[in-house]
């Protein structure tokens, strides 16, 4: 099992801040956001502007996953003040 | 230091933090809500924040800026929650032996953390609400 985290957008249309997610089929984060994606449908249309954190590091498609990591899902950051 | 505040952000107590008597200046920015945004009206801001992953982040873009100018103390505290109008969202200080290296770390400080600290904005006005950058 991974956690998964969702913050901001995708956590208000996800509905929940965070669930526990048997991703044992998948190895990496491409493999885990695809499979996230066939139980939540609406994560699709984040699909190409989210960002992916494994274990608080910033990650890619092919960064490995393990039993026991956290995934953060969200949107791009926007933090701060005026721009 | 690095903090994420779920109250009102204290001055005071952010200048303590970069108090070193072999400094000769102090760079600080406080960045505030503002009443307008993009042609309409802004009631308040609510930010959140993945905390864990943005004190990190923050941490190293402090690393960064120590790595590039010569700065004695830098420090960031940023709000999150419901931020009024004219509150503090963030404050970003440096403390350096010279104005020079000060203005341009701080600079960087504020510029690094809008790209890459996972904090996020959400602007409320009289007839609705919008996350900033959601890109959804």
């Amino acid at each position: 099992m991974v956690t998964i985290s969702f913050f901001a957008a995708i956590r208000e249309r996800i509905g929940t801040p965070s669930i526990q997610f048997d991703a044992s089929q998948a190895a990496n984060v491409s493999q885990v956001i695809n499979r996230l994606i066939e139980t939540y449908p609406v994560l699709e249309e984040f699909q190409y502007s989210m960002l992916v954190a494994v274990n608080d590091s910033y990650a890619k498609p092919e960064t490995p996953v393990q039993s026991g990591d956290t995934i953060a899902l969200f949107p791009p950051v926007s933090g701060g003040c005026c721009d | 230091m690095i903090r994420i505040c779920h109250s009102p952000l204290g001055l005071d107590e952010f200048l303590s933090v970069l108090e070193d008597q072999s400094t000769g200046a102090v760079v600080f920015f406080d960045g505030r809500v503002r009443n307008h945004s993009q042609g309409k009206e802004v009631l308040y801001l609510e930010y959140e924040a993945n905390e864990s992953m943005a004190v990190k982040e923050m941490e190293d873009i402090c690393r960064r800026a120590r790595d590039r100018w010569p700065i004695e103390k830098a420090a960031v505290f940023h709000r999150v929650g419901r931020v009024g109008l004219g509150e503090s969202s963030v404050f970003v200080g440096v403390s350096s032996g010279h104005r020079g290296p000060a203005f341009s770390a701080c600079q960087f400080i504020i510029d690094e953390l809008k790209k890459t600290v996972p904090i996020w904005k959400k602007e409320f006005y009289a007839d609705g609400e919008q996350w900033i950058g959601s890109g959804g």
